[in-house]
């Protein structure tokens, strides 16, 4: 196993960063959107007028998924993956693949806790159409975190190209 | 493990808690109630009941009879199209159905020992079909065969005319014996709870009741249900006691503590000051965000609006003044 990590080159690292990010972000979206999706389907099936005002609760936790892919796309981008000719040393890899973990991490935990806080949000617009829009206020705080750790990837990945 | 829980409890009670949050919109309001006491009419209080879901069921009927099935296949419906189509963990489902099945083995055994026919007696609430009730005791599901055994065995000691409350005594005795395990089995602490307050709760009805009749402390003893809070010697150690001593002590325990004592210690409000207790519970929990209190709670209202229909309607019917179904009628909304 020490071997193998200490055999690893630059772009397998950044390769490990990217798949990391994109899993964990994936992870925490399919989680989060499975329990916000089972209440809203539970609301719909008893009032269908109600599905407009669910959908964008529903959809919410889709974007920890984005910020992963977004990742995993930046690294490609920065490190020239797409144009073929890869040469990075294992030190900017092993920087590269730190600067993907606050997505991946940040990310899984904060989708999976997103869907969990837009089950009792979809619990409001099932009692009263007029909370739809107060309803989003508290998933989306926990979407700040996700972006924070979107924000500091993106100035660390920046870091390693530049510096 | 509550972490396991913020996922785990959204995936099974997600759809059924969706259900309801909807649903809860749609029970009756303290509003209608009063509305339905100041109508003194059915034809007014079928009106007032038009735009709920009791409307369908409640079509054609015009005798307090009618009024009776009616109710009961709205209970019906809320068992068989939501209980059992909200992907519920079995044990859940159960809860409800089981103390179903009790009833109808009361049934069975009373129809047996009195000598009477079945039909008329079964609900078909349960999870097993009425009509097993009224065939052979192979055809039983095993739990309730098993426990009809158990019965038999324990009644089979006395006179040969069994009468119906030690039926009803020792029947009570089984149901909460299986519905602790089944509250167990659900791994619910609000389920937990419910089964333990109804105990405490129907080991108190048998107390204050036992103490007005004068009953023996032996009767008691055979009456107390497993399952509660408050121990059995507890009960029959206050028994002995003068009777405010006896209800003043009890309601010191955790199941009583919200009570009013003078209300437990008079027979005629006993049950509403009792329900209220239960009624308290299930409001505390329907404002519980995902698991199974808020389905739990539904039902449970659902349930108790039902009776509450019933006795303003059929009370309306027989002219009971409305004061006294005022009285009746519990806080359900």
């Amino acid at each position: 196993m020490n071997e193998t990590i200490m055999a690893m080159s630059g772009i397998d690292w950044a390769y490990l960063g990217a798949a990391v990010a994109a899993t964990g972000g994936g992870i925490g979206s399919a989680i989060g959107i499975t329990l916000v999706s089972n209440a809203a389907t539970g609301v719909v099936t008893e009032d269908p007028d109600k599905f407009g005002r669910i959908l964008p609760l529903a959809a919410m936790p889709g974007t920890q998924g984005i910020y992963g892919f977004i990742t995993a796309l930046l690294v490609f981008i920065f490190f020239g993956v797409f144009e073929g000719a890869v040469d990075i040393t294992a030190h900017e890899g092993l920087r590269v693949f730190f600067a993907c973990l606050p997505v991946a991490f940040v990310c899984m935990v904060s989708g999976i806790y997103q869907g969990a806080t837009a089950v009792g949000a979809a619990g409001m617009v099932a009692r009263r159409d007029e909370d739809a829009g107060r309803a989003l206020i508290f998933p989306a705080l926990v979407e700040t975190y996700a972006v924070f750790s979107l924000i500091v990837t993106i100035i660390m990945m920046l870091y390693v190209t530049t510096g | 493990m509550t972490r396991i829980r913020a996922i785990a409890d959204p995936v099974r009670y997600g759809f059924a808690v969706g259900r309801v949050r909807v649903l809860e919109g749609r029970l009756l309001g303290h509003t209608t109630f009063e509305r339905l006491l100041d109508a003194r009419d059915y034809d007014r209080q079928r009106r007032i009941l038009a735009d709920t879901v009791y409307a369908d069921h409640l079509e054609g009927t015009a005798t307090p009879d009618d009024v009776e099935r009616a109710l009961d296949a709205s209970l019906v419906e809320l068992y068989e199209d939501f209980l059992e189509h909200a992907n519920l963990p079995d044990p859940i489902v159960a809860y409800f159905r089981t103390r179903h099945d009790f009833e109808n083995l009361k049934a069975r055994l009373k129809a047996e020992a009195l000598g009477m026919e079945i039909d008329g007696l079964l609900t078909p609430l349960g999870s097993v079909s009425p009509e097993v009730f009224g065939g052979a005791a192979e055809r039983l599901p095993s739990g309730v065969r098993e426990a009809e055994a158990r019965i038999k065995l324990t009644l089979s000691g006395d006179d040969d005319t069994v009468p119906p409350e030690m039926i009803d005594a020792a029947v009570d005795k089984e149901m909460f014996a299986s519905l602790s395990t089944i509250a167990n089995e659900s791994k619910s602490e609000f389920v937990q709870h419910l089964v333990a307050l109804e105990a405490d709760l129907g080991n108190v009805r048998a107390f204050v009741r036992g103490r007005v009749r004068e009953l023996p402390v032996a009767d008691i003893e055979r009456a107390l249900v497993p399952g509660g809070v408050i121990p059995a010697s507890t009960f029959v150690a206050y028994y002995r006691l003068p009777f405010e001593e006896g209800v003043n002590r009890l309601s010191t325990s955790r199941s009583l503590s919200l009570a009013d004592p003078e209300a437990i210690a008079d027979p005629a409000r006993l049950d509403v000051a009792l329900d209220a207790l239960v009624a308290r519970e299930i409001r505390a929990h329907r404002r519980t965000s995902i698991g199974p209190d808020p389905v739990v709670s539904y039902v449970l209202a659902r349930r108790a609006e039902v009776t509450a229909l019933r006795t303003i309607i059929i009370g309306t019917f027989s002219q009971v003044p409305v004061e006294r179904l005022r009285e009746r009628v519990r806080d359900v909304s």
